[in-house]
């Protein structure tokens, strides 16, 4: 009895241990997907890079001198209209002398095949991670972290800034860049959501890294379908105020899906 | 005869025995080392450690040696600790820090404090780790202008006195007593990051075991708020406007980044970060250091200009000096903060409160020498 039992384990066993390699081929079959997000920063349409002169509607010249953003909430719409939210979090530097950023976003929940048909993501961090904020609570290389969100963390609402775009104006064409303006929308209410249908259908399957190509039109972001920002009388524009609100209303046509 | 000669032969053997463990300090056989874990302050952040460089007791210990070692200059007169003084917090009282031969640099020397935390060192952050940091002193020609090789040679072979063998220290640290630059760097950066101030006033506040007074608290407020009347300045709450650069999270008080505060129009004396990032923007900008024990740690700025905190606050409530790279939050197109004195006054009480001596007197920092 004894003898047929040993008998028996060995032949499990090795089924057992077959199975288990199938299963690990199997995992590595559906890893989730990587969505990239290659962002070139434009003004009026040119590609421009930060610490460029630029001139805006008023003639002046205009020179941009940071850009920070944080963007969440990537999310491919399948064909069917169900949302798949990768639910990450990254937050743009737009490096000096640089004209784009490329972050990656790792789409945990997307490990099988589906086809999509639209993008979306979101200008800001979510509300959720956006009270009561804690910096020293994550990692440090964490985008909400002390060193993740450096410049980005506003104390007096313990919460992080939407968007920052600094730089200085001159007053009136042709004289000094001087005058300068700091956008700085802040708080929950400014948080946006945009959306941009793809010019076609895609395949996404697992294990896939798909990057996608936007622009972000900064002369848009002071001139858009929101309203007009005066850049020279921005000062320094943060939390829910009017200007703010435009600006954030603007980002539907600031940025653009490319590729 | 023979048990004579047994005798001779035996105490040759011994002595030749006691005068080579002699020459290597009487070396362990075996390397044990104890590991060390930071214990991080309420509201601090963690504290990455590179894993090349684990924090040990054995390893902190040499590092306290070497940063007080004087032999890691020239003329074996100035240790890092001759222009980081423990009263000062751990930074220079000069304008300028004297090197080798009484030669001055152009940079008051840093603040020692919470560097564990920092993501950029020197005042133009041109040394990403504290072991790259460690490492520039010993060799520029306007500090201690030595060669590491020098050093090397120097703590291998010479002599320290009874009770220093940095074979043996070394040998304790990392298992070899092959000393070498980047182990006593190592060294010298372990030590560097026990340093950490978490007991000021403020700290104690924010951990609810004292009250500020209610000028240190309306200071803070300023501190917080934005800078500017509202009329002149969109945005402005007639605050201080310390928090952009100085940021709380972390209570760091730094946000580790590069700022062109309005000191000068033009930059020839001292071009700053631009030198290590090439980018002409970079033009005039300096690394924000912590407001950590500012009151003791005085001269101000990068080039230590100013003597006193109250000449700081009027800088800044000044507005600053416009030029090409000016921060946007100098408020230097609106007639500066325009600060009461009363609200100078409340500031001042604010950066007082974040003086902790029981750091700069803190027994495990000072000279074992």
């Amino acid at each position: 009895m004894t003898h047929n039992f040993r008998n028996f384990i060995l032949p499990i066993a090795i089924i057992v241990i077959l199975f288990s390699a199938g299963c690990r081929g199997c995992s590595e079959d559906t890893s989730p997907a990587v969505i990239g997000l290659f962002t070139q920063i434009t003004w009026n349409g040119e590609n421009i890079s930060i610490g460029d002169t630029v001139i805006d509607i008023a003639g002046r010249e205009v020179r941009p001198e940071k850009l920070f953003s944080y963007i969440s909430n990537i999310s491919l719409r399948k064909i069917d209209g169900g949302w798949v939210n990768s639910e990450s979090l990254a937050r743009l530097d737009f490096m000096p002398a640089s004209d784009f950023v490329d972050s990656i976003f790792p789409f945990e929940v997307l490990n099988e095949s589906n086809v999509f048909d639209s993008i979306r993501f979101s200008v800001g961090v979510p509300s959720e991670l956006n009270t009561d904020g804690v910096p020293s609570n994550y990692p440090n290389d964490h985008p909400l972290g002390v060193v993740g969100s450096a410049d980005m963390f506003w104390p007096l609402t313990s919460s992080y800034f939407t968007m920052k775009f600094e730089g200085k104006v001159a007053n009136t064409p042709g004289e000094e860049i001087i005058t300068p303006f700091a956008m700085h929308p802040a708080t929950n209410p400014l948080f946006r959501t945009l959306s941009f249908a793809l010019p076609d259908n895609i395949l996404l399957v697992a294990s896939e890294i798909r990057s996608f190509q936007f622009e972000l039109d900064l002369a848009k972001t002071i001139n858009g379908s929101g309203g007009y920002i005066e850049l020279n009388e921005i000062g320094h524009t943060m939390g829910n105020v009017e200007n703010a609100i435009i600006f954030v209303d603007n980002l539907k046509d600031a940025w653009t899906l490319v590729d | 005869m023979i048990w004579n000669n047994y005798k001779y032969i035996s105490a040759t053997i011994i002595t030749i025995m006691i005068l080579a463990v002699g020459c290597d300090c009487g070396k362990k056989l075996t390397w044990n080392t104890t590991p060390y874990t930071i214990e991080i302050p309420a509201f601090f952040p963690p504290m990455d450690i590179p894993a090349d460089n684990p924090m040990t007791v054995e390893g902190i210990k040499l590092g306290r040696f070497l940063f007080w070692e004087k032999s890691l200059s020239l003329d074996k007169t100035i240790s890092c600790g001759s222009c980081h003084l423990p009263e000062a917090s751990f930074s220079d009282s000069d304008q300028f820090s004297a090197g080798v031969n009484g030669t001055l640099g152009n940079r008051n020397a840093s603040a020692i404090i919470n560097m564990g935390w920092s993501t950029s060192f020197f005042w133009d952050g041109r040394a990403e780790t504290l072991e790259d940091q460690a490492s520039a002193p010993v060799v520029h020609p306007l500090e201690m202008n030595v060669d590491w090789g020098e050093v090397v040679s120097r703590l291998k072979n010479e002599d320290f006195g009874d009770d220093l063998c940095y074979p043996q220290l070394f040998f304790d640290a990392f298992g070899t007593d092959d000393i070498s630059e980047n182990l006593a760097v190592k060294a010298i950066a372990q030590f560097m990051r026990t340093m950490i101030s978490a007991d000021s006033k403020f700290d104690r506040w924010r951990r609810g075991e004292t009250q500020l007074t209610d000028l240190e608290y309306m200071g803070y407020q300023l501190f917080l708020k934005e800078g500017g009347d509202p009329e002149e300045t969109p945005g402005g709450e007639f605050g201080a406007d310390c928090f952009h650069c100085h940021g709380e999270a972390g209570l760091q008080f730094s946000d580790y980044l590069f700022h062109n505060n309005g000191l000068d129009a033009t930059f020839e004396n001292d071009p700053g970060r631009v030198e290590v990032t090439g980018w002409v923007l970079d033009s005039g900008k300096f690394k924000t250091p912590t407001l950590r024990n500012v009151a003791l740690s005085a001269p101000f700025m990068h080039d230590g200009r100013f003597n006193t905190l109250e000449e700081v606050v009027e800088h800044y409530n000044s507005g600053g000096v416009p030029s090409t790279t000016i921060d946007t939050f100098m408020k230097y197109t609106t007639g500066g903060l325009q600060l009461a004195p009363q609200q100078k006054d409340a500031l001042l009480a604010f950066l007082h409160s974040l003086t902790d001596t029981t750091f700069t007197v803190n027994p495990d920092f000072q000279d074992p020498h």
